[in-house]
């Protein structure tokens, strides 16, 4: 394994590759830490609690039947929607570079809009729901 | 719920060639499903309308590498079955636990369209 420049990672969310207007992407995976100290304890004991998993991303605004905007606009609020990232490219079979995350999701934020002079840019963000 | 997805089979650029019966994807040794694990598998349909046609998708594992014969004595058991579609579509399995009677280490999609190229991948996984 080597380090990896972050270029070509794919982007699935439900019907819609959005990898080729998209420039920024990020995952969160997290447990919550629940205080489980009791009397007589110096030290606080933190116990692991139930995950979250989060993904955000950001690109260049499209409109149409392929654009993100169509997919993303009426996908706000939606649950059990499918993301599945790939950190570089995808390769069958791979259980190193080349794999990749997937998780149920429900789609909590869409924005778009910037100052005048830029290319339109947008970004999204989605929860992870339990199977 | 978060998995690390392993591709079964990626068409999101070429697209699946037409199969009007099953037609057996590469098989791949993707590590010992155990007995009391779970499997988990997905699937994205990336291409517009199939018109009046549809894909239908399954995936199917056994514990052999002989399972790369689609058609014969060994072509394994079926894991995941999904609801035929028709358009754009993402769909999540519902997983499958514990069932495993033997360690599960060869994995392949199956497909049946009359639609050709169209852009899809498949992916599974198992939980730690």
């Amino acid at each position: 394994m080597s380090v990896i420049v972050l270029k070509n990672a794919k982007i699935l969310l439900g019907g819609l590759d959005v990898s080729g207007q998209s420039n920024r992407v990020a995952l969160e995976y997290s447990a919550e830490a629940l205080d489980a100290t009791v009397f007589g304890a110096s030290t606080r004991t933190m116990k692991g609690g139930l995950k979250v998993a989060r993904a955000t991303g950001a690109g260049f605004w499209e409109a149409g039947t392929t654009g993100v905007d169509e997919l993303l606009f009426a996908g706000v609020g939606t649950d059990d929607v499918v993301l599945t990232l790939f950190p570089e490219a995808i390769v069958e079979g791979s259980t190193s570079t080349g794999a990749g995350f997937a998780f149920k999701v429900t789609q909590s934020q869409y924005t778009l809009g910037g100052a005048v002079g830029d290319l339109l840019p947008f970004d999204f963000a989605v929860e992870s729901r339990g199977v | 719920m978060i998995v690390r997805a392993i591709v079964l089979k990626d068409a999101t650029v070429s697209g699946l060639a037409v199969s009007t019966c099953a037609s057996g994807g590469t098989a791949f040794d993707l590590g010992a499903v155990e007995a009391a694990q779970t499997a988990y598998a997905g699937f994205h349909l990336l291409s517009t309308a199939l018109g009046a046609n549809t894909m239908l998708v399954k995936i199917l594992s056994n514990s052999s590498s002989g399972f790369s014969t689609a058609a014969g004595g060994n072509a394994g058991t079926e894991r995941f079955a999904f609801t035929a579609v028709a358009c754009r579509n993402a769909q999540w399995g519902t997983p499958v636990t514990a069932v495993f009677a033997t360690c599960q280490r060869f994995w392949r999609m199956e497909w049946v369209t009359t639609c050709a190229s169209k852009q899809m991948l498949t992916w599974m996984s198992r939980s730690c």
